[in-house]
């Protein structure tokens, strides 16, 4: 880090300035106008179809009972202890 | 009595999707979230892919979570001997009455400081301060929270080095550094995504870490130090980035203090010791300094690992320290200082911490013993506080003016240095989120009056008086603000209805505070009303703000400090910590040998290990969940397996000089040998009735861990988990343990 020049610094920090007024309309709800297109431009690259395999990784099967107690009746793990 | 933010009608027939920020751990993901007839039932990404990754398994559990069959629906009050677990239902109209009346005798006979609170802001998430005012009216300073040994304490060791704490700017960075902190994709997971962002922009990383993590193993440089031994090594970075003149000479000579007496503190660690103290090469040990300093632009991202040591406050301000002299604070690439948010005034403003005397204030426990994150060092840091930030109370990631937790339950179970008798503990699970879980216990049973907050039954539930039931994240509305760790602000919509008797945090100190007769200082009716007071100097409305937007993110600015100064006494970067030196501490850092493995314990063990499918004590009743991790494992290298006896998947029995738990035995290559490690705050929920405090005591591994004063970092107070002495053998399985638990399910 010693090596960045003053000149360095500054053209960094007005690059993220620039960014950093983009994000209120990157992240607001509208989708139309300026806000529409600072989000285009800020997703550029990404790709608009969801992720298969991350959306697999967070799926829950249906079938897995809770874990309760005995104090819950009709539970299916009741009686379940060795 | 007033009842603030009601149920909404159980008779809405519509479907309802908003935007939530997750609170099942504590990183606050932004999701979406669906709820039929008031029922959440689907949790998805959120619709800005920018954001989307920012989810895990945890997160989609939430449906499974808050519609759990044994979710606490209605408050509890104890029937028998406290502990036995047996209950009345009452009212929430009479758990707040009676709750009124006997904290008010116990204040009455004690004092006021004998009234202690313990929560977690992760968890409960809307209390917006009136937790610390409630206290500050009736004149407690004693408020604790996992947070003093997790991240909190780094938030307030951090000001003690420069006035702030920082967060890294991932979005720029060259080089992370990660101390034993390993984010994976289901756990600090938008932390995860940002470090493969930057990997995938050329950045190069530094995992130091006993073990070859998941993030070790796509490190730049891997050091496998042995546990514990964090501040040796970056003290030998330090020596190395000052003898070879890579630190930063300008900012150094122009914002920094104390650099020739850190020279010869560096000077007493030549790297052949440092080598010697944490058992990796010298020469591998300057390579990661070079990397690191000679890097446009890196970080060292926060970590809970050197939150848990000996030398707890030496390794957290060397990592300032090396932020500081290698250029590295507050620009772009670095490390920056976020600020508030303008347009949201801090919880800090609404605790009112100048209601409270300077005479009851210095009557928090740890003041005068371990005052690093207490009312203490707070009270010095308040003019210079002022003069950087606009306000003299500032209190970040919740933990710069906390009490001692050790000394806490030391109070509260022995009556020194006075009586601690009523304790309320919301949204945590104290008996075992703290060191010495048998003195814990011991504090906990010497008690007048205990009251938890909850939305399940946990073994500290079990042990209280009065259970009241809490609400989710998908049944409330909330401003989210990350307690000025950022200056970002996210969005909470309530989606579903919370049961009826069901209360946030935020109305359990309001009603509370109506009921003993000072109400007129809660003025705000709701949820919604409060969040408005708070938004009152970015003029929009709650309502305003969740129309327009999900997420509030100021326009960075970097280098502030040259407009400011730093907020520390001197205005400058400490070096050398004048604070510490006043309150009689040394003022560099330095390295202290945790108590050595021996003949008798072998084994350096580091517990307080995170595993994905859970947050702390918690999720180990949710089917979808337990059944990712049914029960608990020692990580253990080969070569100790073999020779202890031990087997795969079979059970062992760790023991220490202070306790002893069980667990099943995994047996890994990437362990570094003669290292143990155990995962945090095991507890068996299926066993409730049928084993003592449903397993608190059989897997816990605040069992192993005692806080007496010769084992706890000087500043701070805080205990040692990472690296310390145990040994291991094999053992049969416990006994009442479930078939899922024992892999016969």
């Amino acid at each position: 880090m010693a090596q960045r020049s003053e000149f360095g610094h500054r053209v960094l920090e007005l690059k993220t300035s620039i960014m950093g007024r983009l994000a209120p309309k990157i992240l607001s709800r509208r989708t139309t106008g300026i806000d529409g297109v600072a989000k285009k431009m800020a997703m550029k690259g990404s790709s608009p179809e969801p992720d298969a395999a991350l959306i697999a990784e967070l799926a829950h099967p249906d079938d897995v009972p809770e874990i309760v107690t005995s104090r819950t009746p009709d539970s299916a793990e009741v009686g379940d202890h060795e | 009595m007033t009842m603030t933010n009601p149920a909404p009608s159980a008779s809405e027939t519509t479907t309802r999707t908003g935007y939530s920020v997750c609170t099942i751990c504590d990183i606050g993901c932004q999701l979406r979230t669906t709820a039929e007839n008031g029922v959440v039932t689907k949790v998805e990404q959120h619709d800005n892919p920018l954001l989307a990754k920012n989810i895990c398994y945890k997160g989609t559990a939430a449906p499974q979570i808050h519609n759990h069959p044994e979710r606490l629906r209605v408050p509890l009050k104890r029937v028998g001997e406290r502990g036995a677990d047996q209950w009345e239902e009452i009212s929430y109209e009479q758990a707040i009455t009676e709750i009124g009346e006997r904290l008010q005798a116990v204040i009455d006979a004690h004092g006021p400081e004998a009234f202690a609170v313990s929560t977690s802001g992760w968890n409960t998430q809307t209390t917006h301060g009136l937790d610390r005012r409630f206290m500050n009216l009736v004149g407690s300073p004693n408020w604790t929270s996992g947070v003093s040994l997790c991240a909190g304490n780094t938030a307030a060791v951090s000001r003690l080095t420069y006035g702030w704490y920082t967060l890294p700017d991932f979005d720029n960075t060259n080089c992370f550094v990660l101390l034993g902190h390993n984010p994976r994709k289901h756990s600090w997971t938008p932390i995860f995504n940002q470090l493969e962002a930057a990997r995938a922009r050329g950045a190069t990383s530094i995992v130091v870490d006993p073990r070859v993590s998941e993030q070790a193993e796509k490190a730049t440089i891997h050091l496998q130090i042995k546990a514990g031994t964090d501040a040796a090594l970056l003290l030998g970075w330090v020596k190395v980035i000052l003898d070879e003149k890579l630190y930063d000479a300008k900012f150094v000579e122009q914002w920094c203090v104390g650099f020739e007496e850190l020279k010869a503190r560096a000077d007493e660690y030549p790297l052949e010791r440092v080598a010697e103290i944490c058992g990796v090469e010298a020469g591998l040990i300057a390579q990661a300094a070079r990397l690191y300093a000679e890097a446009d632009g890196a970080s060292i991202p926060w970590t809970p690992i050197t939150d848990m040591q000996i030398d707890s406050t030496s390794s957290i301000r060397l990592q300032c320290i090396l932020r500081a002299i290698t250029g590295n604070l507050d620009v772009v690439g670095g490390e920056r200082f976020h600020g508030l948010n303008p347009g949201y005034r801090t919880e800090a403003e609404l605790q009112l911490h100048d209601e409270i005397s300077p005479e009851q204030r210095a009557k928090q426990v740890g003041y005068h013993t371990h005052p690093a994150y207490t009312y203490r060092t707070a009270e010095i840091l308040r003019p210079h506080m002022k003069r950087v930030w606009g306000h003299e109370w500032i209190d970040m990631v919740m933990g710069c003016h906390m009490a001692n937790p050790s000394e806490l339950f030391r109070a509260m179970a022995d009556g020194d240095p006075y009586p601690v008798k009523a304790f309320f503990t919301l949204g945590n699970n104290s008996l075992m989120s703290y060191p010495n879980q048998h003195q814990i216990l011991r504090a906990m049973l010497n008690q007048d009056l205990i009251v938890a907050h909850e939305i399940f039954m946990t073994p500290t539930a079990m042990l209280a008086d009065y259970v009241m039931p809490g609400d989710v994240f998908t049944e409330r509305s909330h401003l989210a603000d990350s307690w000025a760790w950022t200056d970002r602000l996210t969005l909470n919509e309530a989606v579903a209805h919370a049961p009826e008797q069901a209360s946030s945090s935020f109305r359990f100190w309001t009603d509370l505070a109506h009921e003993m007769g000072f109400g007129e200082r809660f003025p705000w009716q709701s949820l919604e009303e409060v969040i408005d007071y708070r938004l009152e100097p970015s003029g929009v409305t709650f309502e305003e703000f969740a129309a327009e937007k999900y997420m509030d993110v100021p326009t960075p600015k970097y280098r502030k400090y040259r407009k400011t100064g730093f907020a520390t006494p001197s205005g400058k970067v400490e070096l050398s910590c004048s604070i510490l030196g006043d309150l009689g501490f040394d003022p560099l850092p330095y390295h202290r040998p945790a108590p050595a493995p021996s003949d008798e314990f072998p084994y350096r063990v580091f517990s307080g290990v995170r595993e994905d499918p859970f947050f702390q004590t918690g999720q180990r009743n949710i089917g979808v969940l337990r059944r990712r991790v049914p029960s608990p494992h020692f990580f253990v290298h080969p070569d100790d397996a073999v020779r202890d006896g031990l087997v795969e998947g079979e059970w062992a029995k760790l023991e220490t000089a202070h306790g002893e738990v069980r667990m099943k035995v995994s047996i890994q290559d990437s362990m570094r040998p003669g290292h143990l490690r155990v995962p945090h705050g095991w507890w068996y929920p299926e066993t409730r009735g049928e084993v003592d405090l449903a397993g608190a005591f059989v897997s816990s591994d605040a069992v192993l861990t005692v806080d007496t004063d010769d084992v706890l970092d000087f500043e701070q107070g805080i205990p040692h988990f990472k690296g310390y002495p145990g040994r291991i053998s094999p053992c049969d399985a416990p006994e009442g343990m479930s078939a899922i638990t024992l892999g016969t399910d």
